[in-house]
């Protein structure tokens, strides 16, 4: 029987963020698949209630779109018919049997001024980062290639269908990519590439579709692509019959559109002021304005475009068609012309300026003067925030934003609130606990993906609610943390909410269903991804120190793990009294030098051992609402609260800018996103400057192990991002550590009998919520459970197994003790308490 | 004695020899001129600077003036080369305070050298013969790099998964007497079943990993080393002779003609074989020779010895735009590894190429640039043949791309990723989980004093490997002599 | 009179111990005599299989390679 759901209270539309009490405990503890496959989690959170029928044609749109992007490879026949010699002397074969030896590629005579080299059979580009033209090829190759490994002196990328979609998207023409392409590179440009460029880009880009003045048009330079469009017995049917089949008019220009926030917005600034002093003296703003890429200044100013009309309820369809005719539509909101929408009285607050990448990011978007669909790919910690808030200040028309937990919600709107000058009143939230709008005719509401996927009956606030949303249009649709929710849920939430433009925003493209395919079709391409690197060497985001910490097991447990169910090795690994102590030390050495430290769980009955044994606090699922913001107040502020263990609740969207020390003891599988997310708890961390770290990543692992594989799966992504794992084999007089737990085998062998019993029957469940306010998903899809769940034995577990309801009590008792009253009192009497709750919990079992 | 897995070089070489031996050595002055030039260590060559004029010996704290008051190491270490190499002789120093003084023949022939004159011919003679103008410079890099590239190919193509079991490079490969002298030096070894029917040892990885001037000295030592085990004296070869000769040619001018008739016999019979090794070449005229960078490098600086590696590379460039790296313009290191195991080599030259292939995983090859990776398996596959982490690592370290040395100088780190250089040791230690011997365990015994005889005895012996008192048993890797032990202790009772 | 017995003495660490005495609980038909928490007496004729085992077991806890991303 699901424990009892406090109802929601009801909050006023302006409460303040960050408050706890008009918060409610999470909803019907529904325990999830634990042992789900690698494909993102929250897939099992959108599944609830949709319909078969639903989901057959989600899985057909996936099928089409996957062959679509197959049908584009390099390697095919198409581009490397031309026959090789392949054999040159006595080396090539150590090189893919022969076929990967490019040495008959001519090198240019100066060579050596030109920093690249192209795979022609697989598009891998070759960047020297010390060449003099290092920079200038890497702007260039970021707009048209994905990167792939960017340690320090040789980079790679990769020249793929997506990459060249982007470019295409941001206003670069095919003759341009093969002409600029042709001048870094060292040797001539292959064939292959040659064609394969042309053939891609040939049908990317050319159509666009624009929102003019409230009617839909399918545009294009091309005049011969829209006849041909039109003649499409599908799309010629939806045209939209006015009174000239085709119009034509003038490209767009970037011109007068000025982003918040840049250079060139302070320029414009100071222009305006001086023309205010000087009347009649003829602005400098135009000299000031656009710093276009170089590639977009190639455009000529006044290119003619060609358009139609459709009717916006057959937009879908056309895009559809498009594709499948290899026109895949681009996005384009012409929103400096759009009279129709309400105007939002929004702007950047005067000294907010943003930084260079932020600035890059925007310029691809805004290009042209339109807004332009498409994802923004930054790392944690960089204010992927504020350039979403900053293209909403740049659009101003209705904001739509979608978030993945309500936490985040909250956190979203605090910063429109710090950012911008934006009248609180016209910032709503659409959460479960609270449905408001705004006030006026138009501004901004923030919510979740569950929120408005979910086909369940809804409350009438609710439906209420979605219609309100359904039923307008909106200016900007940003999308946070673009790689964790499945593209099925996009799918849905393009179809039911209308927006001229969307931003995706990310730290990650890294997928491990690998449908970042899906999401380019959906949402736009990439526009723009940051170096991570590059940005800790600027000290944009901290440097990070990784480390992966070998904890051997002690014989006993050794013994027990290779005989132990999968399940029970997961516990075992992280049960581990080496590793235990590992953690102990480090949490130690930290906390001396005044670092803030967060350990990371995964497994759950570990966490709370850990937590209790060394006196921490923690927050879990379970956890209640007002604990958890009391104990994240005092983990920010309080100086002797420097510990916080946290489960996987942590990982979605919580606020934690003060740790510089994150410490990961048990991890689930080999997600390469999670660990990646999970550094950007940290990677905000910018004080401190000993050996130029000023954070601190470990990984503790035990040896032999399952976990030592999965846990350098993980580290793949951050190592081609040039972060170097360190492996530490020892610990420097760990013996030396006060109080050292599990110092003697019978503690040890006490901690694994204890570690057996408790597990034995599955009492421990992950209860994970995957947001700290909203609902608990329960199902994977397709109805199946993973191994060893058991959904009423997992609940009656939580409730009325004895041993687990003590661990609770005993959680809210350390947390307690941040109470005021606790802080009043003194910090002593919380410590007092802990040890109170330690000496309860070694000798009342 | 082989080649063992430290490389073995001249000085390991020299220390064994007898005083009376450098006696004979320094009697020709371009030897104690190669040996001072190449040998001696800063200070030592300091103080052998102040004896040098000396009429008398010096008293050893005299010496004292040059050495800093926290030197003192140096100046032991300094002295005690010097005495290995019997430059100088120090008196024992009981009733009176020590003495130090060079050696008669090496001061001699130490100061003819530098002041010129004598007869002695030591630095060569020039040919007076006209000289073929097509034989220059570049043109002798490319007949000493071929010629040393065989030799190289050979040992590289004989580990196993080449293939081609020896025949490597282009050509015939090096001669039988080459071949024979790998063979005898340990670097490859007859194996019935491979191709070509030899196979790399691990000290011939050490040879093959070494970088070009080591790799020359290791193969003249085999030489001198089989010549001295041989009854070649009776062709009047004598390995003094012929070291005397290497540290001659090592005193001559590249590109320039020689006079093989001014050549002492023996000598000139030694030529042959250093056409072979690539370090002379001989015109269709014999009367002259030439020596090939290969020999007027033996005794140089590191600095000189960079030039050795660009001219080869230069040597390589079949024509000017194939993209190698240019003469001058790169350090000897071409090979980039970054924190992420990616490796990229600036090379076109196959030989390098196989080499990095014996522990990388070789992806892209363009012109004059390859990709791959270290992998565990490519280690592991690298562990099994033979070769260890720390060659590998050496090698690596060796052959640092220039971009990779400057950036550790400034920012005071490692030249090679400390994460890379750790891993590649960790999956050596994969590989060597568990350590096997087999062998007989031994239990049962009657009294605990047989226990105890026997195990001690089996010690005694060396076949113990493991034993408990607490069980009373032993492990031992033989048992016949245990056995005859015990026979005896029951017939003695 | 003693007792010799022909084996193979396997030096370890206690991990690998532990995963050796582990594959020998199947079939017992590896192990000779557990000396102590670092060496072992197995089979001569089970070496070979043992040592594939142990890295068949050893291969899960590796660092998987990421296959050459361009070579896939």
């Amino acid at each position: 029987m699901p424990p009892k759901r406090k109802a929601a209270a009801a909050t006023a539309g302006a409460a303040k963020a960050g408050r706890a009490s008009a918060m409610s405990t999470p909803g019907p503890a529904t325990p999830r698949s634990l042992d789900s496959s690698v494909m993102s989690e929250a897939e099992e959170d959108f599944d609830e209630d949709v319909t078969e029928a639903q989901k057959k044609r989600e899985d057909i749109l996936h099928k089409e779109a996957d062959e679509f992007v197959d049908s584009w490879k390099l390697e095919s026949n198409r581009f490397q018919a031309k026959g090789k010699n392949t054999h040159y002397d006595a080396a090539t074969h150590y090189f893919g049997s022969g076929k990967r030896d490019f040495s008959d590629l001519q090198l240019k005579p100066d060579h050596r001024n030109r920093p690249l080299w192209i795979d022609p059979l697989k598009g891998v580009i070759v960047l020297e980062r010390f060449n003099p033209l290092a920079e200038q090829a890497t702007d260039f190759l970021t707009t048209i290639a994905e990167p792939k490994s960017r340690p320090t002196f040789l980079h790679e990328y990769a020249l793929t269908t997506h990459s060249l979609y982007a470019a295409v998207s941001v206003g670069l023409r095919p003759r341009d990519i093969i002409n600029t392409l042709d001048r870094f590179l060292k040797t001539h440009l292959p064939v292959s590439i040659r064609e394969f460029i042309e053939s891609c880009t040939q049908s990317y880009g050319k159509v666009k579709l624009v929102l003019k003045n409230n009617k839909y048009f399918v545009e294009s330079v091309d005049a011969e692509m829209l006849q041909k469009l039109l003649k499409d017995e599908i799309i010629g049917k939806l045209r939209l019959h006015g009174a000239e089949e085709v119009t034509t008019s003038y490209a767009p220009t970037m011109g007068a559109l000025v982003i918040p926030g840049t250079q060139n917005a302070a320029g414009v600034h100071q222009a305006n002021l001086r023309k205010a002093g000087k009347a009649g003296e003829p602005g400098e703003e135009t000299e000031l304005f656009a710093t276009l890429n170089a590639e977009e200044d190639d455009e000529d100013d006044k290119e003619a475009v060609h358009a139609f009309e459709i009717a916006d309820v057959n937009v879908e369809q056309v895009q559809k068609r498009c594709l499948d005719l290899g026109y895949p539509i681009l996005e384009e909101y012409d929103f400096r012309n759009d009279d129709v929408n309400a105007t939002l009285d929004i702007d950047l607050r005067p000294n907010t300026s943003i930084r260079p990448y932020q600035e890059k990011s925007l310029s691809k978007m805004f290009g042209n003067g339109r807004a332009k669909s498409g994802i923004i790919v930054l790392p944690c910690g960089a204010g992927k925030t504020l350039v979403g808030i900053t293209a909403a200040c740049t659009i101003k028309k209705g904001i739509i934003v979608l978030c993945t937990s309500s936490m985040s919600v909250v956190q979203w709107r605090q910063e429109f609130l710090k950012w911008s000058n934006i009248n609180p009143d016209d910032v709503a939230i659409f959460t479960a606990e609270s449905k408001n709008k705004f006030s006026g005719n138009t501004g901004i509401i923030v919510t979740t993906y569950s929120m408005v996927t979910n086909n369940r009956e809804r409350s009438h606030d609710s439906k209420k609610m979605m219609d309100f949303l359904k039923g307008r249009e909106w200016g900007l649709m940003l999308l946070d943390e673009v790689h964790v929710v499945p593209a099925e849920v996009f799918r849905r939430v393009i179809s039911s909410i209308k927006s001229h433009s969307k931003l995706g925003l990310t730290a990650t493209l890294l997928r491990e269903d690998d449908k970042i395919s899906h999401l380019n079709f959906l949402i736009g391409p990439k526009l723009y991804e940051a170096n991570w690197m590059e940005l800790s060497q600027q000290g944009h985001i901290a440097k990070v120190q990784c480390a992966e910490v070998w904890c051997p097991m002690p014989t006993e447990f050794y013994d027990e793990y290779l005989r132990a169910s999968s399940r029970m090795k997961r516990t075992l690994y992280a049960m581990n009294p080496t590793k235990f102590q590992a953690c102990q030390y480090l949490i130690n050495y930290h906390e001396q030098r005044g670092d803030k430290i967060i350990v990371f769980s995964d497994e759950l009955y570990s966490l709370k051992q850990y937590a209790l044994k060394l006196g921490k606090v923690f927050i879990y699922g379970s956890t209640g609402q007002a604990e958890r913001m009391q104990v994240l107040e005092n983990f920010q502020h309080n100086p002797n609260v420097n510990t916080l263990f946290l489960s996987k609740i942590g990982d979605t969207s919580l606020d934690l800018p003060e740790a510089t020390v994150l410490i990961q003891i048990s991890s689930h599988f080999g997600s390469r996103r999670q660990e990646a997310q999970r550094l950007g708890r940290i990677l905000r961390a910018k004080r401190r400057n000993d050996e130029g770290f000023n954070a601190f990543f470990y990984s503790l692992v035990s040896k032999d192990t399952q976990e030592m594989y999965y846990s350098s799966k993980r580290q793949a992504f951050l190592v081609d991002q040039g972060y170097a794992f360190k492996v530490i084999t020892q610990l420097a007089n760990i013996e030396k550590t006060p109080d050292l737990a599990f110092a003697t085998p019978a503690e040890r062998r006490e901690l694994l009998q204890r570690t057996l019993v408790d597990n034995e029957k599955g009492t421990e469940e992950d209860v994970e919520t995957d947001d700290l306010f909203g609902k608990v998903r329960g199902k994977k899809k397709g109805g199946a459970w993973g191994n060893g769940v058991r959904r009423t034995a997992g609940t009656l577990g939580e409730l009325s197994g004895g041993q687990d309801m003590a661990y609770i009590e005993q959680n809210k008792a350390a947390n307690r003790g941040l109470t005021k009253k606790a802080q009043k009192a003194g910090q002593s009497a919380f410590f007092k308490k802990i040890a109170r709750e330690k000496e309860r919990s070694r000798v009342g079992k | 004695m082989s080649v063992g897995t430290q490389s073995y070089q001249l000085s390991d070489y020299l220390e064994k020899l007898p005083g009376t031996t450098f006696r004979k050595l320094y009697q020709q002055p371009s030897t104690a001129f190669a040996i001072f030039r190449r040998m001696l260590p800063p200070l030592a060559k300091i103080f052998v600077q102040a004896l040098l004029y000396a009429p008398s010996p010096l008293l050893l704290k005299q010496l004292d003036v040059w050495v800093k008051a926290e030197g003192k190491v140096q100046r032991d270490r300094a002295l005690s080369i010097l005495r290995s190499l019997h430059i100088v002789s120090i008196s024992a120093g009981k009733d009176k305070p020590q003495e130090v003084y060079l050696t008669t023949n090496f001061q001699n022939s130490l100061r003819l050298a530098l002041e010129g004159g004598g007869s002695h011919g030591s630095f060569g003679v020039p040919s007076t013969l006209p000289v073929d103008p097509t034989i220059d410079i570049p043109y002798l890099d490319r007949y000493a790099r071929k010629k040393w590239e065989d030799i190289l190919h050979y040992v590289v193509n004989s580990v196993g998964v080449h293939g081609d079991g020896g025949s490597g490079g282009s050509g015939s490969g090096p001669k039988a007497s080459v071949k024979d002298l790998l063979l005898a030096g340990r670097l490859v070894e007859r194996r019935p079943n491979t191709k070509g029917g030899i196979a790399i040892t691990q000290a011939g990885f050490t040879f093959l990993l070494q970088e070009a001037n080591a790799q020359v000295w290791t193969l003249l030592l085999l030489w001198l080393e089989a010549v001295d085990r041989s009854s070649a004296v009776a062709s009047g070869m004598d390995s003094v002779d012929m070291l005397s000769f290497l540290f001659m040619l090592a005193s001559l001018e590249l590109g320039r003609a020689y006079d093989t008739s001014a050549l002492t016999e023996p000598r000139r019979n030694m030529l042959p074989s250093l056409v072979d090794f690539g370090l002379i070449y001989i015109p269709r005229d014999p009367r002259q020779y030439f020596p090939t960078r290969l020999a007027t490098t033996l005794t140089s600086t590191a600095s000189a010895l960079r030039s050795v590696s660009s001219a080869f590379a230069a040597a390589t460039a079949a024509a000017p735009d194939d993209g190698t790296v240019a003469a001058g313009t790169e350090s000897r290191g071409s090979v980039i590894v970054e924190t992420n195991y990616r490796v990229y080599a600036y090379t076109s030259s196959p030989l390098q190429i196989a080499v990095l292939a014996l522990f990388c995983q070789l992806n892209m090859r363009f012109a004059g640039m390859v990709t791959g990776r270290l992998t565990r398996e490519s280690i592991r596959r690298a562990i099994e043949y033979g070769i260890t982490a720390d060659q590998i690592i050496s090698y690596l370290a060796a052959h640092a791309h220039e971009q990779m040395a400057r950036t550790a100088a400034t920012v005071g780190r490692p030249v090679l990723p400390p994460t890379v250089v750790d891993q590649i040791r960790l999956w050596q230690l994969e590989n060597e989980r568990m350590r096997t011997t087999p062998g007989f365990l031994f239990k049962d015994f009657d009294t605990y004093d047989e226990y105890q005889a026997l195990s001690s005895y089996a010690e005694e012996i060396g076949v113990l490997e493991w034993k408990s008192d607490k069980k009373v048993m032993f492990f031992v890797s033989k048992y016949e002599q245990l056995r005859d032990f015990l026979k005896s202790r029951k017939s003695s009772k | 009179m003693p007792r010799a017995i022909r084996g193979v003495l396997i030096e370890c660490e206690p991990a690998i111990k532990s995963i050796i005495v582990h594959l020998d609980s199947a079939n017992n038909d590896i192990i000779i005599e557990d000396l102590d928490e670092s060496h072992l007496v197995v089979k001569e004729n089970m070496v070979h299989l043992l040592k594939q085992k142990l890295e068949d077991r050893l291969k899960e806890t590796y660092r998987p390679e990421e296959p050459l991303a361009d070579s896939e």
